[in-house]
């Protein structure tokens, strides 16, 4: 590391920070779970910095709508895993930071594994089962987790399981978000973002895990920050922990546990695919009816003579009153449909079937869409 | 009066980025306030702080506090 004093002469200058925070850094791993926006800008300074180790773990491929965003990706990288282009472009910024690339996705089954071996843990994923999942095993690995996500224009940071000096370990995102008041409503909105905004909340996010690292300053513990790109304003919230009742409570648990309460579409009997959609809505059966789960200001609107517009609040008492067997429920990407269609089912007899359309409203053919 | 910050995509929910409400004594009267004003809330994860902390429900909201409604995000 002395050897690279040059390189890093001017973080060593900040007398606060020094060659002890310098050494810290050379001897730290960390592991970045998600190489997406966030993941784009945290990356590129954890290893300009000089920290010693970097895992970056993402099962998903590079494709033309992340490269606003995603700034380690070029149109070239199209279709190639996100967490090995990262690698590659990363070695080429420090040849001194041993870089190690996982093509996969974080599950129950490899999160133990995975992160026993680094001794920080940065999460940029984009759902929030992968960070329910990663919460829960840096917290019985007591592992420091970084934590940071997106909506629009706003982000959130917070930094759970540091390890307090009286030996406490501070709060986790359970403490903020108990899985039992989750709605995963939330998850589905594919309310976008702002090409800048996931470089702004990565370098927040970065510059918590170089002052855990390092020792150097205050990081969000028992805190979380929500960001507002439009307004410029910063704001830090105070929370308490206090144990959540669902979490698991040891390594047994947590491969067990069942995560995908928070996925964000799975398969099943209950819902149809698009080509179903195109032979009910091209076909001659007219014994259906598609609603729209939406908010008024979603986009793009379905035009098509059997959509209707039924907010999920109003499901339970409007389905009943529609004089179909067959009725479809769709949202943006298909999630809160799904949640939404399990919810109605126990209010409806058994004479009409509730469905969900997987993949949201882009599962209709795009003559039947408006923006 | 309480004046109410508002957070993430709730501001599509409830219109602004602030609004106002009458002034309730426990958060429980706040929730129902909200709900009765904006009924989308329902169906919506959040969190309430008052003067930057936050809170439960058990907790009472003192006069002139700030408060804020703060949903979880997931994008990364």
């Amino acid at each position: 590391m002395l050897g690279n004093s040059e390189r890093y002469i001017r973080q060593i200058q900040c007398k606060e920070f020094g060659l002890k925070g310098q050494a810290a850094l050379s001897m730290a791993k960390v592991l970045v779970i998600g190489a997406g926006g966030l993941a784009c800008s945290l990356l590129q300074y954890l290893v300009s910095m000089g920290v010693g180790k970097i895992g970056i773990v993402d099962y998903d491929t590079v494709s033309v709508s992340n490269l606003p965003r995603q700034i380690l990706y070029s149109a070239q990288d199209i279709g190639l895993n996100k967490a090995e282009v990262a690698k590659h472009k990363l070695i080429s910024l420090n040849h001194n930071t041993e870089i190690e690339s996982f093509n996969l996705k974080v599950s129950n089954s490899n999160a133990y594994d995975l992160i026993s071996n680094y001794s920080i843990i940065v999460d940029c994923t984009d759902n929030l089962e992968s960070k329910y999942l990663i919460n829960d095993i840096c917290f019985l690995l007591k592992k420091p987790l970084v934590y940071a996500s997106l909506s629009k224009y706003e982000g959130q940071v917070a930094v759970f399981n540091k390890l307090g000096d009286s030996g406490n370990i501070s709060g986790n995102y359970r403490d903020l978000f108990p899985v039992e008041n989750a709605k995963p409503i939330l998850n589905c909105n594919d309310v976008g973002v702002l090409g800048v905004l996931p470089g702004i909340i990565g370098c927040i996010q970065a510059s918590e895990v170089i002052k855990l690292i390092s020792g150097v300053g205050d990081v969000l513990v028992n805190k979380i920050l929500y960001y507002n790109m439009l307004k410029q304003s910063f704001k830090i919230f105070n929370y308490s922990s206090a144990k959540c009742a669902s979490m698991p409570n040891s390594i047994e648990e947590f491969k067990n546990y069942n995560y995908s309460i928070l996925k964000e579409c799975s398969w099943d009997d209950d819902m149809i695919d698009k080509n179903i959609l195109v032979e009910l809505l091209e076909g001659n059966d007219n014994d259906f009816c598609l609603v729209d789960i939406r908010e008024d200001y979603e986009l793009p609107k379905v035009i098509h003579s059997k959509v209707l517009q039924i907010s999920t609040e109003y499901l339970s008492n409007e389905l009943p009153k529609l004089n179909v067997s067959k009725i479809i429920l769709f949202c943006q990407k298909g999630q809160r449909s799904k949640i939404a269609s399990s919810k109605v089912k126990l209010f409806i007899n058994d004479s009409k079937a509730i469905y969900s359309l997987s993949g949201g409203v882009y599962s209709f053919p795009n003559n039947y869409l408006k923006y | 009066m309480l004046e109410i910050l508002v957070f993430g995509e709730l501001v599509d929910f409830i219109g602004s980025e602030k609004v106002n409400i009458s002034y309730c004594t426990t958060v429980e009267e706040l929730y129902s306030s909200l709900f009765k004003q904006f009924p989308a809330l329902r169906e919506k994860t959040f969190l309430i702080a008052q003067n930057n902390s936050i809170i439960s429900t058990q907790d009472l909201i003192i006069k002139g506090s700030e408060i804020a409604l703060l949903p979880p995000f997931s994008g990364g």
